[in-house]
């Protein structure tokens, strides 16, 4: 006791100095900075424009799923194209040119019913099995399973493929091909019959892409690192991508502007705004275009008249959606529909911003005060939009109240046709075939809409059988007139999904199916 | 001791199978379809039907729990339906980055609320005094949030000396995972420190008006050696009470830190698991921690006793 | 029993306090609160905050939603504070949200405080409807934090009433523990039980000599529990599962207000520096009941 008593007045000042020392040793001189170790991997040595090698390190605000291979979607878009291949891949919407990936020929027969693809030789996947035919057909019968995400499941089902050799694939439809063949193609990249049951839960990736999965961490990281044997000399430039999950925006934009990232999706357009309109270091990349629109409910309340319906038309502003919540970036023709020959142009703008004819129609339909319900799934933009519409309605006389659900509930009542009036955002697909097959909002099979008539289904029908040309164009033009008439949904923007991208990052871009990383680089 | 243990074991029992029963059901009593997430935001009721038959939801209730609990029993945690790993995995993955950060904002806490109660509580001077008070009142109106933001502001931001977005294990990399950790874990320790250290400074004062301190000064004793033979030690109890029942606090204050500098820990997988509806995740992180809190609520008990031999356990 | 022991020890906090001065009733002391630096400063700071909050519609008569084409303004005559992503004026917002923020906090602290402490005082109805209610306590507490409140939110649907229901559930463990540590010391004591011997009716022991004693640290409680409220609010707003737009509330402000940080601080800075004047004007409050509770 006594001993202990005299000793302490010694032993405690060394002990401060010691950790002192320690800590001091540990902040300065003596160890590694990380903030420094972050942006020596950024920068890299060479100097030439774009060069060989370098890790890409990238953040998306959802965590990877290696479920949903099959199908488009955010949580996947910086990895998936890097590690699975489709047979030819849409950049830009250009679906009459699209680019060849393991397919390197293809022709569609006369009817526009039948096609015939040649398949890529000597490609193997990475486990060195070598791709044929029979990969093409497998992977298609995956996508068609009932549990199977992919979201052309209605026209593929609609599809007979048959393996004509070795490495030769013929397509039977009984609609037209052409205006869907290569988006549908492009959207199912292909999956090593081998392995795919180990990858709906990450444990093996097994592709032919110019990347293999390194280290999979579920929810947090996916590592991918360049694949020695890729089929195309010269490619990929790459060593590492990195592709990390950073859900809070506000550490996303801390992640990018400390250095650590080089590329981020999920943001908003206006929080990207905030690290691109300053200094050059970051560029918005403006990515697939997305389709907001306001879908009403017209089996019950206040919208079952057509009047109230038309009224939302007028009284919501556009501009000043596109303005606020999307930076002005996009259009806001008020149509569904890509752009390409089949647009109708002239049907753009049926309903402006007219207050005054809002409200006088909101009276002949007898909902003046009407409580308007409106779902949304929770999320900031789409929240954003909300409260616009919101102040519209409000001053054009309607009662709106907010029903935001998280993505569970949100998806599940619009499946079930539950969702009442609701906002959507959906990807835009290169043609209104598409569209009509694919846009639940749109489509006749499983769709999120309550709206239904014999006339709309044999329009929408119409456009499905017209195809291409001048027979594809009229058919949209009718079905364009009767949609805008029966105003069920309100397109409020088309707005491109944004990327935010460092100025050292070339070679960018992004398809449907996402990043195509092969081509890309770093500079510097 | 052990009999006092042994004692506590039914109502332990007891509290574990009441959670795990409430782990089940909350999540599956609020609306929403885990399948819905996974087919994703186009699929048809007919894809969604088919992925909740995959995942084993279609069957009754019942038998999901029971079978849950056989898992449980056999080290089998379940599958998340999000990942479609097991949770076990996804759990011991992300555990060791929460436990680094609460492990040394827990440091942060007990040095800086126990001495800024100690300052408070035992400084003579008025002004020291109203300084040491103003600084805890002051952090126990800032929310941990609010401490993170300014952190990233003034160290990422403005002058770059420290991370603040991402992390690396202290284990592998113990000079560069500690600087990846010393902001977040000082965001969530400084505001909790505020609550201990009022704690040590209201137990001090009351302890100073016990007899046993009179009696004391009666002696003459020096006043130094009162403050911490006497008064400090008989201080704590509060202090460790305090600090046990907020480490659980800190666990729950690490979802937010978690979030705001980009740490993929357990917060984060409880988060995004609670708005996927992944319940196979949820239900086994309720469980865990409060089984964590329950021996923690053990743990402070005992080194109470310890502390302060007016406390017999087991009697 | 074990429980008897232990729940004490818990509340260590509260002690049995030796001594004893009785200068008044309840009423006399905490108006002595009032009287100390601390405690006047808080009150005054909370007044002026409510009767912002009151007068908003008069300060403000356009409403919250008054939105406009002049987005994230800089500050200027006509919006001090500037003006949000949607145009409308950042001080009325913080105005209106600070009233969101009182009528949630002042709502479900004493109503978490009323069921609490019924909760915890019920172990005087039977030993054994109390350990139960005891361990049910023990499951809230030990719930993770943020994640109780999600899935009250996710199960009730976001907006004001979740956010009331998920501060009232947070609230419970704090105030049964106190009110049942409060109990049990309280049935200890010689007075109690004299006058159970004097064959006093139970329900007058309970209104007479427990529920006074028990009252001062359930207050101090509640102040306290006040600024956890506000951070609970704040916090599900991070998550994206606050109050529904456009309604404002602080915590949703400043989750928005983080990410324009840069360019337009102070979106950022009105909403925090009232809600972290409303979270001190209960620190303050607190401190001086505390001092209060303590001195008799």
């Amino acid at each position: 006791m006594r001993t202990g008593v005299q000793s302490r007045p010694y032993s405690r000042p060394n002990l401060r100095v010691l950790l002192a020392l320690a800590l001091s040793s540990a902040l300065t001189a003596g160890c590694q900075s990380a903030v420094q170790l972050e942006r020596q991997q950024a920068a890299g040595g060479s100097t030439a424009s774009c060069r060989e090698g370098g890790t890409l390190v990238v953040a998306s605000a959802q965590p990877p799923i290696p479920g949903r291979v099959l199908a488009q979607g955010a949580a996947n878009l910086f990895w998936v194209r890097g590690v699975f291949e489709p047979l030819m891949s849409v950049k830009d919407g250009d679906i009459a040119n699209p680019v060849p990936l393991l397919a390197t020929a293809w022709k569609v027969g006369a009817d526009d019913r039948t096609a015939t693809l040649s398949l890529r030789q000597g490609v193997t996947f990475h486990s060195g099995r070598p791709f044929t035919s029979a990969d093409v057909l497998f992977t298609f019968k995956q996508a068609l399973e009932p549990a199977s995400p992919s979201n052309d499941k209605q026209i593929i089902g609609g599809w007979r493929l048959k393996a004509t050799g070795d490495h030769e694939v013929t397509i039977e439809s009984e609609t037209p091909l052409s205006p869907v063949l290569a988006s549908v193609l492009d959207d199912t990249p292909i999956v090593d019959s081998q392995t795919y049951k180990d990858l709906a839960d990450g444990s093996k990736f097994v592709g032919t892409g110019p990347y293999k999965v390194e280290r999979y961490q579920p929810g947090a990281q996916l590592v991918l690192v360049r694949n020695d044997r890729y089929w195309q000399r010269g490619l990929p430039h790459l060593d590492r991508i990195e592709n990390v999950v950073i859900a809070d925006s506000t550490a996303q934009l801390a992640a990018l502007r400390s250095g650590r990232t080089q590329l981020a999706s999920g943001l908003t357009t206006q929080d990207a705004a905030t690290v691109t309109q300053k200094g050059g270091q970051f560029q918005l990349y403006e990515g697939q275009q997305v389709l907001y629109s306001l879908v009403l409910d017209t089996a019950s309340g206040a919208f079952a008249k057509k009047e109230a319906r038309q009224a939302v038309g007028y009284a919501i502003d556009r501009d000043r959606i596109k303005q606020q919540v999307f930076s002005g970036l996009g259009e806001t023709g008020g149509l569904v529909w890509p752009a390409g020959p089949e647009y109708p142009k002239d049907r753009e703008n049926a309903y402006r911003h007219d207050p005054a004819r809002a409200r006088e129609l909101i009276k002949e339909a007898g909902a003046s005060g009407a409580e308007v319900p409106i779902t949304i799934i929770n999320n900031p933009q789409l929240q954003a939009v909300y409260q616009i519409i919101a102040n519209n309605l409000t001053d054009v006389g309607l009662r709106p109240k907010l029903v935001a659900l998280p993505a569970p509930d949100y998806q599940s009542r619009l499946a079930a046709g539950k969702g009442g009036n609701y906002l959507s955002f959906r990807g835009q697909v290169p043609s209104p075939s598409l569209v009509a097959q694919t846009n639940p909002d749109i489509r006749l099979q499983g769709a999120h809409r309550t709206f239904t008539s014999k006339e709309y289904t044999a329009l929408v029908r119409g456009v499905i059988e017209a195809g291409g040309g001048q027979a594809g164009a009229e058919a949209v033009q009718k079905l364009t007139a009767y949609m805008l008439d029966q105003a069920v949904q309100h397109v409020l923007a088309t707005t491109p999904a944004i990327t935010v991208k460092s100025t050292a990052v070339q070679g960018f871009s992004l398809v449907s199916g996402g990043l195509l990383s092969r081509e890309t680089c770093l500079v510097r | 001791m052990i009999r006092y243990l042994v004692k506590r074991v039914p109502s332990v029992v007891l509290v574990l199978l009441a959670t795990s029963v409430i782990a089940f059901l909350l999540p599956r009593l609020t609306p929403g379809d885990p399948a819905a997430v996974i087919a994703g935001p186009e699929a048809t009721p007919e894809t969604i039907a088919a992925v909740r038959a995959q995942l084993g939801l279609d069957q009754p209730l019942v038998s999901q729990y029971l079978s849950w609990m056989g898992g449980l029993f056999t080290g089998d945690l379940g599958r998340s339906f999000q990942y479609g790993r097991p949770v076990a995995e996804l759990i011991a993955t992300r555990v060791g980055s929460t436990v680094e950060l609460a492990v040394l904002a827990g440091l942060f806490l007990a040095v800086v609320g126990i001495g800024l109660g100690v300052l408070a509580g035992s400084a003579r001077s008025r002004w020291s005094r109203a300084l040491a008070d103003a600084t805890n009142t002051s952090l126990l109106a800032a929310p941990p949030f609010l401490v993170g933001l300014l952190l990233i502001l003034a160290f990422g931001v403005a002058i770059r000396i420290l991370p603040i977005s991402g992390e690396m294990s202290v284990l592998e990399r113990p000079d560069l995972g500690l600087q990846y950790l010393l902001l977040p874990s000082l965001a969530l320790a400084l505001p909790m420190s505020a609550g201990v250290a009022r704690l040590v400074q209201t137990s001090m004062l009351a302890v100073r008006q016990e007899d046993f301190v009179d009696l004391a000064v009666a002696k003459g004793v020096p006043t130094r050696r009162i403050s911490v033979r006497h008064v400090l030690r008989n201080s704590l109890g509060p202090a460790v009470v305090a600090i046990g029942i907020r480490f659980g606090d800190l666990l729950a204050g690490a979802v937010v830190i978690e979030a705001i500098f980009a740490r993929n820990g357990l917060g984060q997988l409880a988060v995004s698991a609670a708005q996927s509806a992944d319940y196979a995740v949820i239900q086994v992180l309720i469980v865990g921690t409060v089984l964590i809190a329950v021996i923690a609520q053990l743990l402070t008990e005992i080194s109470l006793a310890a502390l302060d031999p007016r406390i017999r356990l087991g009697q | 029993m074990t429980i008897a022991k232990r729940a004490p020890v818990i509340a260590a906090g509260e002690k049995p306090v030796r001594r004893r001065r009785e200068r008044g009733g309840a009423p006399a002391r905490y108006a002595q609160a009032f009287r100390t630096p601390k405690g006047l400063a808080g009150a005054v700071l909370l007044t002026l905050l409510v009767a912002l909050a009151l007068l908003a519609p008069l300060l403000a008569p356009g409403g919250y939603d008054q939105q406009a084409r002049d987005a994230l303004a800089g500050p200027s005559m006509g919006h001090p504070l500037g003006t949000d992503e949607f145009g409308r004026d950042i001080v009325v917002r913080t105005l209106y949200g600070l009233r969101t923020d009182l009528s949630l906090i002042l709502t479900a602290v004493p109503v978490s405080m009323a069921i609490g402490t019924l909760l915890g005082l019920s172990g005087y109805v039977s030993r054994r409807l109390g350990s139960v209610t005891q361990r049910v306590l023990d499951i809230i507490l030990g719930f993770p934090g943020l994640i109780l409140g999600i899935m009250i939110v996710m199960m009730i649907g976001a907006g004001w009433k979740a956010l009331f229901t998920a501060i009232v559930v947070a609230g419970l463990p704090g105030f049964g523990r106190l009110a049942r540590a409060g109990l049990l010391a309280q049935q200890q004591r010689e007075y109690v039980l004299a006058a159970r011997v004097l064959g006093v009716p139970r329900s007058t022991v309970m209104v007479r000599h427990i529920l006074p004693n028990v009252a001062d640290p359930i207050l101090v409680q509640a102040t306290v529990f006040m600024v956890v409220a506000i951070f609970i609010e704040a916090g599900l707003s991070i998550v994206g599962l606050g109050i529904n737009p456009p309604n404002p509330s602080l915590g949703a402000m400043l989750n928005v207000g983080a990410r324009y940080i840069d360019g337009l601080p102070s979106y950022v800075l009105g909403p925090g520096l009232v809600l972290l004047l409303l979270a001190l004007a209960f620190t303050l409050l607190s401190d001086a009941l505390n001092q209060a509770a303590n001195r008799r």
